[in-house]
This record gives structure tokens, C-alpha cells and sequence, in this order.
């Protein structure tokens, strides 16, 4: 490599820093250093007149190395780093020294010492510019496809958004039906809309019918579903993922099956249909309700007998009770998690369990939907009879330290949108809610309070101590505590508005895809604020309620969030990657793991050979693993062992 | 006795600590001359032996500034760096250089405040501890 010419420009700032800094003894100072071939000051850098003296001097005095002291980095440090480029020396030559922030404005009463600030930080980055390495670029090729891990209504939406963009999407669903949490609401807030008719399908953004559009599931050919599965082992990087997915059985097939019921009818074993939390009654082959996506039946392992009735009725063939599991392997581009939540189990509190007329909201909301197991009549589970007093209890498994502490964020809305559609229904039914806050998240929200108001649905403050039944009543006491009172309330029905926590295999999947979780094993983000989306891994995404309990508006904001970040990623078939990242000695690597352990992004793996190596599209450039390796074998470039220590030195020196 | 003024070394995460004193000096609030300043790209790319070397040549205090807990830029180098602080403080205890002599805050990037005071209180706090013990020991000039 040819020597060093270091050029030395200084800015005025148009006084700013020339008011201050005695520019001719810094300029005498910095012409002493060794390999400082050039030195100029110049009104405005950051003007074109300025950057045009730039360019022309890198030119004229073939300068390879430039100090730049003006104002701080964060200010100009892209414009000047393309000029380097357009004069053909490598960006990554290049220092600047915020002299203005750092020397002239701090004491601008003073321009003795912020001179000789100034001097020993230009120094400094002389002795840093002559350490700097040229850095390079790679091009990783990248598939035009994308995994999404989850049906509900993100997975969806995302999957249909990439699908119009031009990717190929696998969509991963481990229940034999899409739809998630969605299909089950009855009416959503703050619209009211049909629960079932939020879940977009295929082509369309928001079906308002469902059944329009089901030949739309065999068309289109860039979305492939695959129900009952499961992702078993990922590898690979953003760009070049390699997925195996395990293919459970459904026995029907969904492109073949048209639900005309037949199966249905002939199947001799009868259970309870969880999907209406038993409130309705199912065979074991059956579809847990008309909504359901894709319009097929479904057959229930576990209580299935394989008599093969089904098998011979079906009159299109669709049903195969010898299929067998499969496992498939995929080469995507990225990956999305939309794994959603799941109701808290409240067993046990408040007499859920032990009575049955005790019931969630998501039971409630089953009940309320004009399709559902009741038609949507109100009902007491135990005896069928209309409810005349019901009481919600808020925050049940979640904002307790004890078992979740962190607000559910929804249940209140859902809490208020059932109270409202029941007193709208029945005037007569007596409904009470017992909060702690009512805290309203969406921006539509309000509505709902003051309607509930107008409506005359109750509200006590207060912590539910104890629900007892009195069998003389028949029916509950609530005692609770409110603002330091004792009190009891009645009521025939007992709504519990649970929490929500991560979807059953949250945990699992984390381990195979070997991304972060947080401390309440919701999928953990990079950056609360400014990378929400992205989890720990390049390339892999997060979602939806998988990220925390989300409403549906908040929810498909993040599935296209996604959507575009994936698509920005992707789009053109290349990763860029610039090689400013950390690199291994292999003389000095003894196979530790410590990088592998340390790197927060998973980019440094040690080989079988028990040489660290890393992946140059995962590598975020942060240099924990250069600090952490007690061989000193891994290094970040430019910000090398060396290369840091010369720059103490050089500050440090008078 | 000529008054001793303390020679401090302060390494700012680029993410929060840098942006944290731009903004001070855009209020042209100003701070000792004496503390330099080292940019970089993480708090948890400093290791022990930065910090030793800084000691080593003749800083009489080093103060590491990261991103606050939480707001890490790569997740948790700033957790990192501190569990390093608090063993390495041990370490300079043991070989007389003084475990005082080296602290670590952590800053969001608007708190220009809170980041100029934590540097006057180390300035202070080093004034009274005393030159680096190396100095006078001859081990470097």
C-alpha cells in the first residue's frame, strides 16, 4: 500500500470556529506531523464552493488520507465521505474533528485553551487516519421469498401485501385453520366490523364477505400455505435462510375439500368444539365454525378412530386418513414472526374452573357473535337461562407482579365494547364493571366509555378480594375492596377480562430461529423505539401481538410496516453489505465460543474446525466481541485493538 | 503547591454520549478542557485493556459513557461494559492505581445535562484522589 498523504482541512465556519481558534498555529502545528502533505482552511466546508477545494485538492496533491476539522460528524459526515468516493479514495478514509462543538463553542471565552484542544484533537486524528483501513463491499445474493411463521390476522396481512409486491410467501400456520385470534372475536372495536371479516384472505385487503373469494386461496400462485405445520430448523442469514418445516397430517385436503358436510354427517364420534369454549358440540371430523379460512373440515386427531366413514362419503376425494407427516425445506429471504398471543389461563381465580357460569372475555365474545354457538343469546352456562346481573372483572393475570406484570393493553376496550353490545341487547341486564384503570389505548376508544356511560353500565374501582356462591341466592358474592371499603356485589354471571401472553411455542421457536426473548417471553426487538420491529437476527421480523398484546388496528400497522422493511431488504434481489465489520485472526482463535456467546445478533459462529467465523450480513458493527475474546483474535475494523489504542495515546499526549 | 489538574479520558457511545455533548456545546455551555474525548461505535467495544492502556499513558481518570439500560443500539453492550467496569474497578484497586479512578454512567442522547455533570463530578472527585500514581513512579515521562 502506497504511504500515507494525509490532507488537513480546516473550517471557518464562517468565524464560528475562526473567532475562537488561532487557525494559523494549528495550521503551523498540524504541518509538523509526519505524512501531512496538504493543509487548508477554507469559509464554509460544507459549501459547494468549499467541497469543490476539497476535491480538487485530493486531486491535485493525490491525497489518500483526509482530516476534516469543522463541525461534528453527525452533521456533514455523509456529504464529505462521497466526496472521497467521487474522487475515487475509499470513503472509510476519512476523520473529522468537531472542533466547533468540541473546542470553539464550549470556550469561546477562552481561545488560548480551545486552541490547544483543537491541536491535540487534530493530532489525534491524524495519528487515528494513518491506522485506517480501506473497506470493501460484498454483494450477497438474496431469494425473493419470505417465510411468515403464524396465520393470523398479521400473518395474513403481511403474506398478502409481499404476495403483491412480487414475492413468494410461505405462510406457516401450526393449527389446521388460518385466522388466528380473529375468527373468534364476534365484532371488533372500534368499527364494530365482523371479527371474521377483519381477516383478510388471498387477493383482497378486507373481504367483507367471505365466501366470495375462496377460489381466490387456489389462484394465486405466489402465497403457499401450509396448515398444521410447524418450523423445526432454520440456518442461513438474511437473504439465504434454509427452513425445515414439519407438515403434520390434515388428512383433508383444503384445495379439494367444497364443505358440503357429508363427512360430518356420518362420523360417529361426537365432543365438545373447544374453538366455542364448549359451548357447542362437534364430531371429530367438523369445521369449528362457518368462518373458518380455508373453508374445509378438519379432523381431530385425538378423538378421531380412523373408521374410515368419512374416507368412503366424501364425494370429492378430499379426505385421506393414511396421509403422512412431511417435512419440507424452503430457501427464503426472510422470515416474519406473527406468532400472536394467547388468553391467559385464569384457573382457579376467581372460581374459573370450579363454576361454570366464571367465564372470560373470549368466551363472552363467542357468545355475543350473532354466528356463534348461541346465535348470540346471552346465556348462563350452567343453565341456559338469560343472566340478569354480570360482573367483569379487569385486569385478571396481568398488571399483578406476581404473574404478568405488564398491561394487556386491550382487554378494557374489549371489556367495554361487550358491555355496550350487551346493555344495547338487554337494557335490563344489570352490568358492572370492577377496574383498577380503564385504560383506553386505540384512538377510537373513548366512544366506548362514554357510551357505556350513557348506557348505564356500572363502574366500581376496586380489587375483587374474594367470589364466593351462595347457593341460597343462587348466586355470586364478589367482595371487593374499594378506595379502603369493603364491599359486595351479586351477580349471576362472572366475565373474567384476562391478560394475554405469547403464543404456546413462543419459546420454542425462539430456540430454532435463536433470536431474543423478553423477560415476559414476548418476542424481544432490537430497539424499543427506533427498531421495533426487527428482532436481534438480520433478516428475521416481528409483528403483531407476537411483540406484546396489540389491537387490530395496531397490528396490521406493524404487518405493513414489516411488509415494507422486508421489501426494502429484499427488493433488489441483493444484500449490500460494507466490510466495516469485525474480523478473525485465525492464529489467535482458540475456539471459545466467547464471541459466539457475546455477539447480540448471532453473527460470530464457530466452526467445526473450532475457528470463529463470521457472517458479514449479520454483523452490526458494534465490536462487543472484539472486547469480549481473550485471545484478541476477532477485531472490528477500524476499530481494532491498535488502531484504539493509538488513538488514547494520541489524545492523552500534550 | 501548584494546583493539580486532573488529565481525564472519556470514551462516548456514538449513539448517545456524543450526540449528548453536541448538544451541549450547541448551548455553548462549557466543560473542562481537560476531559478528552473518544468516539465509538458501542460502550461495549471498550475493553479492560483500553482502558489500562488510557491508564498507562497518563489519564488520571477515565469515564465511560453508554446508551441508558434498554436503549442499546446493539441490544446490550451497554450491560456489558458495565459488568467490565465493575471488574476491572476491582482489579485497579488491587494493583494501587485505585479503583475510583474509573467510572461508567449511562445517558440518553438528549441528557446533555445530566452528562456535563457527571464529568464535573469525576473532574472534582480525581482532583481530590491526586495525580495518577504511575506518574510519579517514573513510568513514563
Amino acid at each position: 500500500m502506497s504511504a500515507a498523504r494525509i490532507g488537513v482541512f480546516i473550517c471557518k465556519c464562517g468565524g464560528e470556529i475562526s473567532n475562537t481558534i488561532d487557525l494559523g498555529s494549528l495550521k503551523e502545528h498540524v504541518k509538523k506531523i509526519p505524512n501531512v502533505v496538504y493543509v487548508e482552511e477554507h469559509d464554509f466546508l460544507c459549501f459547494n464552493e468549499g467541497q469543490e477545494a476539497l476535491k480538487k485538492a485530493i486531486r491535485e496533491h493525490r491525497l489518500n488520507r483526509i482530516v476534516i476539522a469543522a463541525c461534528s460528524p453527525r452533521l456533514h459526515e455523509i456529504a464529505f465521505r462521497r466526496i472521497l468516493s467521487e474522487e475515487g479514495v475509499n470513503p472509510c478514509m476519512l476523520e473529522i474533528v468537531s472542533i466547533r462543538e468540541q473546542c470553539a463553542w464550549p470556550y469561546s471565552d477562552n481561545p488560548s485553551k480551545a486552541t490547544e484542544k483543537a491541536k491535540n484533537m487534530v493530532k489525534a486524528a491524524i495519528l487515528r487516519v494513518k491506522t485506517l483501513e480501506e473497506i470493501g463491499e460484498v454483494t450477497v445474493p438474496a431469494k425473493l421469498s419470505v417465510l411468515v411463521i403464524g396465520g393470523g390476522i398479521a400473518g395474513i396481512t403481511a403474506a398478502l401485501k409481499l404476495a403483491d409486491y412480487g414475492f413468494q410467501v410461505y405462510l406457516v400456520e401450526k393449527e389446521a385453520t388460518l385466522g388466528g385470534k380473529g375468527l373468534q372475536l364476534g365484532t371488533v372495536f372500534p368499527t364494530e366490523d365482523c371479527g371474521v371479516c377483519m381477516v383478510p384472505y388471498k387477493l383482497e385487503r378486507h373481504r367483507k364477505c367471505l365466501f366470495k373469494y375462496v377460489e381466490l386461496v387456489l389462484t394465486n400462485p405466489r402465497t403457499k400455505i401450509f396448515t398444521k405445520s410447524i418450523v423445526e430448523h432454520v440456518e442461513g442469514y438474511l437473504g439465504n435462510f434454509k427452513v425445515i418445516v414439519r407438515k403434520n397430517p390434515t388428512y383433508v385436503d383444503f384445495e379439494k375439500c367444497v364443505a358440503c358436510g357429508v363427512c360430518e354427517e356420518v362420523c360417529p364420534i361426537e365432543v365438545s368444539n373447544e374453538f366455542d369454549f364448549g359451548l357447542s358440540k362437534r364430531k371429530a371430523i367438523y369445521m369449528p365454525s362457518p368462518h373458518i379460512l380455508p373453508r374445509t373440515y378438519i379432523i381431530d386427531e385425538e378423538n378421531c378412530s380412523k373408521c374410515g366413514e368419512c374416507e368412503k362419503v366424501c364425494p370429492f376425494n378430499a379426505i385421506n386418513l393414511n396421509e403422512k407427516l412431511e417435512r419440507i425445506e424452503l430457501n427464503v429471504g426472510a422470515i416474519i414472526l406473527t406468532t400472536g398471543f394467547r388468553e391467559f389461563n385464569p384457573k382457579n381465580m376467581y372460581g374459573y374452573g370450579i363454576y361454570p357460569d366464571v367465564i372470560t372475555q373470549l368466551m363472552l365474545a363467542r357468545m355475543l357473535d350473532l354466528s356463534g354457538p348461541t346465535g348470540g343469546r346471552l346465556v348462563r352456562v350452567s343453565d341456559g337461562e338469560k343472566p340478569s346481573k354480570i360482573v367483569m372483572i379487569q385486569c385478571v393475570g396481568s398488571r399483578d407482579p406476581k404473574i404478568n406484570p405488564y398491561c394487556s393493553s386491550i382487554c378494557c376496550s374489549i371489556a367495554l365494547k361487550h358491555a355496550r353490545s350487551i346493555k344495547e341487547r338487554h337494557p335490563e341486564i344489570d352490568v358492572t364493571i370492577v377496574y383498577k384503570d380503564i385504560r383506553l389505548m386505540g384512538k377510537y376508544d373513548e366512544k366506548y366509555l362514554m357510551e357505556c356511560e350513557r348506557l348505564g353500565v356500572n363502574f366500581v374501582k376496586g380489587e375483587v378480594i374474594d367470589v364466593k356462591w351462595d347457593p341460597e341466592l343462587k348466586r355470586f358474592r364478589i367482595k371487593l375492596e374499594s378506595f379502603g371499603e369493603r364491599k359486595c356485589l351479586l351477580a349471576d354471571l362472572i366475565v373474567l377480562s384476562t391478560g394475554f401472553i405469547p403464543s404456546a411455542n413462543a419459546i420454542e421457536l425462539a430456540e430454532v430461529l435463536d433470536i431474543s426473548l423478553r423477560r415476559d417471553k414476548f418476542f424481544a426487538s432490537t430497539h424499543p423505539k427506533f427498531a421495533p420491529l426487527e428482532t436481534n437476527v438480520s433478516g428475521i421480523f416481528v409483528c403483531g401481538a407476537a411483540q406484546g398484546p396489540t389491537d387490530i388496528s395496531e397490528t396490521i400497522n406493524q404487518a405493513l410496516a414489516v411488509v415494507s422493511k422486508v421489501a426494502k431488504v429484499l427488493g433488489k434481489g441483493e444484500v449490500r453489505v460494507k466490510l466495516s465489520k469485525a474480523v478473525v485472526n485465525e492464529n489467535y482463535c482458540i475456539g471459545c465460543r466467547v464471541c459466539e456467546i457475546s455477539c447480540p445478533f448471532n453473527a460470530a459462529k464457530v466452526s467445526v474446525q473450532g475457528i470463529s467465523n463470521v457472517v458479514e450480513v449479520m454483523c452490526k458493527e458494534c465490536g462487543i466481541c472484539a472486547a469480549e475474546c481473550p485471545a484478541e483474535a476477532i477485531q472490528l475494523v477500524n476499530y481494532r485493538d491498535e488502531q484504539l489504542n493509538e488513538i488514547i495515546k494520541g489524545v492523552l499526549s500534550s | 503547591m501548584k494546583k493539580f489538574k486532573p488529565l481525564i479520558l472519556a470514551f462516548l457511545c456514538e449513539n448517545s454520549a456524543y450526540r449528548a455533548i453536541d448538544v451541549a456545546s450547541m448551548r455553548k455551555v462549557s466543560y473542562l478542557e481537560s476531559i478528552r474525548v473518544i468516539k465509538v461505535p458501542c460502550s461495549g467495544r471498550i475493553s479492560s485493556t483500553h482502558i489500562l492502556q488510557a491508564f498507562s499513558n497518563g489519564a488520571d481518570g477515565v469515564i465511560i459513557f453508554g446508551c441508558l439500560k434498554g436503549g442499546c443500539n446493539y441490544v446490550d453492550g451497554n450491560l456489558r461494559a458495565q459488568l467490565r467496569v465493575k471488574k476491572l474497578k476491582k482489579i485497579l484497586d488491587i494493583i494501587g492505581l485505585g479503583g475510583e479512578r474509573l467510572e461508567m454512567h449511562l445517558v440518553g442522547f438528549c441528557e446533555a445535562g445530566k452528562i456535563l455533570e457527571c464529568m464535573n463530578n469525576f473532574y472534582m472527585k480525581i482532583r481530590e484522589i491526586g495525580p495518577n500514581p504511575l506518574k510519579s513512579k517514573g513510568v513514563f515521562k
